[in-house]
């Protein structure tokens, strides 16, 4: 009894550390709990839109010569709906359940940076919104969701919509990248004593590989936008081929994202897959090892398959061939998984419930998927229904079992974690009859549709053609699965509210999200608990009852802080205490900085984004003011057993460094991406050599990358004495280096300005200055950086042992001091020494 | 005794690869003793075309017999060295060298393997500790990784240099660039890979370098299969004598560096992430900060 009484207390001073203010007060949440429910309730609205936008498309497409909407109204619903699917849909659901279930699984209390996804939430939800406005006032764009040039581009798109499309979807990718960071660091540093990365569960490598692949897959897309925005706005020819641009320059930067994006969408629904089938199967996960070297493999390849979108655009034929055998590659591993799943199946006795109904949905739809995926990756077949129908239904297979099934399953498996209710399952096994048949009426017979011919886009056909009927029935079958939805989405109102308790950990599951109370407490575990083996809660059946008794990592509230363990990234040993924020308006202030910095450059009114954009920049400062501390982190007791940690704060191993370098990581592809792109351009484009070159005294690319070289070393100058002691050594390092900065953005800004006269005359002088815009935007932060970290080291922030803030002005200047060398080189160099 | 029989081994190796010397003599073909420098090659004269330039065969006999001097065990060492260097073998002195110099799709084979199969191989062989010894140094163990970062650089900048068009033909046509081109680019791979391959306590960094490794050399391969044209005119005629277009030459060769080259890393990262895994079940060594109670077998 006492323990018990001890543990309600314990809960009680948690839950008040660990809350949220009520009312207004929401608004400043920042807890990976609440912000991961926004993701799932907002992306299941925009999933409600889209579903009513393909139910039209449907109802105009039932019969022929339908003229229910016109073709410029069906041309905005299908962008919209592919849009918002993709991206206000499905990445957003699966950032929602990675934020809510990760900690859980890892056995944190958060996730590394708390703010960061509240922020991610709110650009979300305020760059859908924008998208969503215009569809709705019948501005939508309307060239289709991947937006191809020359189409979109202003001759044949005038006025707002394309760019309505790629300012609002930047802005929701601002989004996705800060929330692929948070996973990435969150995965590596951020667990619960013990948990080695071998003992992770399966759902942290497949996210792991996952939020590495957003860090690297958007970045060319956001970078395509920034081009076509830029061609768009300022008429900076990068896809006109009259002026040496080239309209597949598009095409390759989009695909870059695009083919990852598909295993970006897969690899999470997976990772669902293998947290539920043991706990299901009764069973271990069969070949741990092999599935995560096939996560891996599928991550790695599915970067080199992207020409396998482009089979018709004129390709030269021998690439065709590597592609195609390249194509089937990915198959491997994907096999891996499926066979480790079935397995594991046989080996245990799977308990036929609610959501094993939903995991077979998904392993017969995802597999009907692969196999029309096997015969697109043919080049002749593909030829064939490129553009038609059949992709749209293989497309259809691929998501909707890649993604919807198991997001369904695992909506019945959660379920009680988030309400504490358990769903009866009548309704629940309806619904995915509907769902299941309806989905298959509507997107089997669709291959049938493309093979006779019809092309996807099109708002209406003649009869007779012999399409009339299958659309009839796609139509149909489209209903029906909506029906289907709306029972899933009724049965989940329903048993939010209503259904029976459900007792703790239902499934008899072995992850730590299940050692528990539900619904889950907002502190997550009243003591982060010590695991010794793969299957905590099978190996240590008492860990519930231990965790909740204090008796391990961090049992008791010391000064009001949230506090949560991170570990070494590789043995899972305890390193040092992290400080989560509390509650702040912050990352809401800053959203909506930035939305105003989106919003006024879509409306054209440029003084206002540059308003928007400084405002967003004094927000960040703030924020980043608002960390340290001015006393050295002293160790303090971590656990009953008296184990000493550290708190983080300006540690140099702090999740702040590891957030920086993977932001970094991203921001190398999008730098990559430009660099290839100009290449590409020079090499492959029409209308090259262009009529003039630039012409620059060579002082200013001199004093553009010198000024970044002396940035750095002014920047490791301050590092190195900051970590012997000597302030004024620091002191003088930084204000070099913040000099260094402003020169070097103030050289780079003048080369293209001086050298060169119509800036949008040919893609080499638009090529030129976005590369030397890249190097001046660099520059620039990089002195504000060193100056914002000169002041901090005056306010007594830094210290020896302090050191993180040195550390990352100095990483960043090395970042910066790398890319303007590599700007010199692509702009003096290339042009001189490929053939164009 | 061992040593001994790997020298014996080493000279056998020799002396196969050298066998067709004699029975080549007779076929006169052109410059057997020169440098695969620019020519063209007929698809009837492959088999007679070696080189055995001394400036290519004796750096690699001494290279041989210091690695066995130095290490005079038959182990996993041994082998990996004595499979890279026979991969050596086959880029510098097989008829591959010759039709490298004849068509780009042979050369992109030829520097795949010069730059990616040998000297990884070579590279977990470990050779700087065992020629250290062979040449009187007292060599400890050398561990990789502190200069991986920069070794990535030069070894990508050096990718990239090759084939710029004016780089390539240079390469081709100049005795002294060719030499020292090659030289270059083995010595600059085997630091590579020794970096990164030899590196235990930062392989998650190896395989992320390697990712960008296989990023940028997949770019220029892409640029490669894509251009409208020709960057190396000089080898049209050698495309021609074996009835490709200079394109398909150039394409092929662009292919080989895009999807196999990124395979061969991909097949070396995926080694990495297994090794990573399986250092992580090991039982830990040292006593760790926090005791792991003995309940699970790998816990100690």
């Amino acid at each position: 009894m006492k323990s018990e009484t001890e543990a309600v207390e314990r809960h009680a001073r948690l839950s008040k550390v660990f809350g949220t203010p009520p009312g207004l007060g929401q608004l400043s949440a920042v807890n990976h709990t609440t912000v991961g429910l926004r993701f799932i309730v907002a992306s299941l609205f925009f999933f409600v839109v889209a579903g009513i936008l393909s139910m039209l498309i449907r109802a105009q497409l039932a019969t022929a010569t339908n003229d229910f909407i016109g073709p410029d109204i069906y041309n905005q619903i299908f962008t919209a709906h592919g849009t918002l699917m993709m991206f206000l849909f499905a990445i957003p659901l699966i950032e929602g359940f990675t934020l809510y279930l990760l900690p859980k699984l890892l056995g944190s209390r958060d996730l590394a940076f708390p703010r960061l996804s509240a922020y991610g939430f709110w650009c979300y939800l305020f760059g859908g919104s924008i998208v969503l406005l215009a569809v709705l006032l019948g501005h939508g764009p309307d060239s289709g969701w991947f937006m191809y040039t020359p189409l979109s581009s202003e001759p044949y798109s005038p006025g707002i919509r394309s760019d309505i499309w790629l300012l609002g979807i930047t802005f929701v990718e601002i989004s996705a990248i800060s929330i692929g960071v948070e996973i990435v660091v969150t995965i590596l540093k951020v667990r619960t004593a013990g948990m080695k990365l071998i003992w992770m569960p399966l759902f942290g490598w497949y996210l792991l590989v996952t939020a590495f692949m957003i860090i690297a897959g958007f970045p060319p897309l956001i970078l395509g936008s920034i081009l076509l925005e830029l061609e768009r706005a300022f008429g900076l020819p990068f896809f006109d081929p009259a002026r040496g641009g080239d309209s597949i320059l598009w095409q390759h930067l989009f695909w870059l994202f695009g083919h990852p994006e598909v295993y970006i969408i897969f690899l999470p629904g997976a990772a669902l897959i293998s947290t539920m089938v043991p706990p299901l199967a009764r069973h271990p996960i069969i070949g741990y090892t092999m599935i995560v070297a096939a996560i891996v493999a599928t991550g790695v390849i599915s970067f080199g398959l992207w020409v396998h979108h482009m089979y018709t655009v004129g390709i030269p034929h021998l690439g065709l061939a590597f592609f195609s055998a390249a194509s089937m590659l990915v198959a491997v591993p994907t096999g891996v998984q499926f066979f480790a799943w079935i397995a594991t199946l046989f080996a245990g006795r799977p308990a036929m419930k609610l959501p094993m109904l939903y995991l077979f949905g998904f392993l017969i739809v995802f597999v009907m998927g692969g196999l029309t995926g096997v015969m697109v990756a043919l080049v002749p077949f593909d030829w064939q229904v490129h553009d038609t129908h059949f992709v749209v239904a293989h497309m259809h297979y691929v998501l909707v079992g890649g993604l919807v099934f198991p997001m369904l399953a695992a909506a019945y498996y959660w379920l009680p974690h988030v309400s504490g209710r358990a769903p009866s399952g009548k309704l629940g096994v309806y619904a995915f009859w509907f769902i299941f048949i309806g989905f298959n009426l509507t997107f089997f017979i669709m291959h049938l549709t493309g093979l006779r011919g019809m092309p996807r886009r099109v708002y209406t056909y003649e009869a007779g053609l012999g399409w009339d009927i299958p659309n009839l029935v796609s139509s149909v079958g489209g209903f029906i699965l909506s029906i289907g939805f709306a029972m899933f989405l009724m049965d989940m109102l329903i048993y939010w509210r209503l259904g029976r308790l459900s007792p703790r950990n239902p499934w008899k599951a072995d992850t730590l999200d299940w050692a528990m109370p539900i619904p889950s407490p907002t502190y997550n575990f009243g003591s982060q608990p010590e695991i010794t083996g793969p299957n905590p809660l099978w190996n240590q059946p008492d860990l519930g009852r231990e965790i909740a008794a204090g008796k391990h990592y961090l049992g008791e509230v010391r000064n009001g802080w949230r506090e949560t363990l991170a570990v070494d990234v590789v043995s899972g040993r305890p390193h040092y205490i992290i400080l989560l924020p509390g509650p702040t308006y912050l990352p809401l202030i800053a959203g909506l900085t930035t939305a105003i910095f989106f919003a006024s450059f879509l409306l054209k009114v440029y003084w206002m984004a540059a308003v928007g954009a400084g405002l967003s920049l004094c927000v960040y400062l703030a924020w980043a003011w608002a960390n340290g501390a001015k006393t050295d982190p002293v160790p303090v007791a971590a656990s009953p057993k008296g184990d000493l940690l550290p708190t983080h704060t300006g540690l140099p191993q702090a999740p702040g460094w590891w957030g920086l370098v993977f932001t970094l990581v991203a921001d190398a592809h999008l730098f990559a991406s430009l660099i290839f792109g100009f290449i590409y351009l020079k090499t492959i484009a029409p209308n090259w050599p262009p009529p003039f070159v630039l012409e620059v005294s060579p002082l200013l690319p001199a004093l553009a990358i010198g000024g970044c070289l002396v940035g750095y070393l002014g920047a490791r100058a301050a590092r190195l004495a900051n970590e012997a002691g000597r302030e004024g050594m620091r002191a003088i390092g930084l204000v070099v280096s913040y000099f260094g900065g402003f020169a070097a953005a103030a050289a780079f800004v003048a080369i293209p300005w001086v050298g060169l006269e119509d800036l949008t005359a040919h893609a080499y002088a638009a090529g030129i200055a976005a590369l030397a815009g890249y190097g001046a935007l660099h520059a620039l932060v990089g002195g504000i950086i060193s100056a914002f970290v000169a002041t901090r080291c005056a306010w007594g922030y830094v210290s020896p042992v302090r050191s993180l803030e040195t550390r990352i002005a100095s990483l960043w200047w090395g970042y910066t001091a790398v890319a303007a060398v590599i700007i010199g080189i692509a702009m003096f160099i290339v042009p001189a020494v490929l053939p164009s | 005794m061992r040593g001994h029989r790997m020298i014996a081994t080493a000279g056998l190796t020799a002396a196969a690869a050298l066998a067709p010397l004699p029975a080549l003599a007779q076929a006169e073909p052109p410059g057997l003793l020169e440098l695969c420098l620019a020519t063209v090659l007929r698809p009837g004269e492959v088999w007679q075309a070696w080189s055995f330039s001394p400036w290519v065969v004796v750096p690699l006999l001494v290279a041989l017999a210091l690695f066995l001097l130095g290490h005079r065990r038959a182990d996993g060492r041994t082998a990996a060295f004595l499979a890279g260097w026979g991969v050596l073998v086959v880029a510098l002195v097989s008829p591959l060298c010759r039709l490298a110099a004849t068509l780009v799709s042979a050369h992109m084979a030829q520097f795949m393997l010069l730059t990616i199969v040998a000297p990884a191989l070579i590279a977990l062989a470990r050779p700087g500790e065992a020629m250290a010894r062979a040449a009187g140094f007292r060599a400890g163990s050398i561990t990789g990784g502190r200069w991986m970062g920069l070794a990535a650089v030069a070894y990508g900048a050096l990718v990239w240099l090759w084939h710029a068009p004016t780089v390539y033909e240079t390469v081709l046509l100049d005795p002294t660039a060719h030499l020292a081109m090659f030289a270059l680019v083995v010595v600059a791979s085997v630091w590579f890979w020794s970096e990164h391959l030899n590196a235990p306590k930062r392989r998650a960094q190896a395989a992320l370098s390697l990712l960008a490794t296989a990023a940028h050399t997949g770019l220029l391969g892409a640029i490669l299969t894509f251009a409208p044209q020709s960057f190396y005119p000089l080898l049209s005629a050698g495309a021609e004598a074996w009835q490709l277009s200079p394109l398909d030459d150039q394409q092929i060769a662009g292919l080989v560096m895009w999807v196999v080259g990124g395979a061969l890393y991909l097949l070396v990262i995926v080694l990495l992430a297994w090794r990573i895994l399986s250092d992580e079940a090991a039982p830990i060594e040292h006593a760790p900060e926090i005791a792991i109670p003995t309940a699970g077998s790998q816990g100690r």
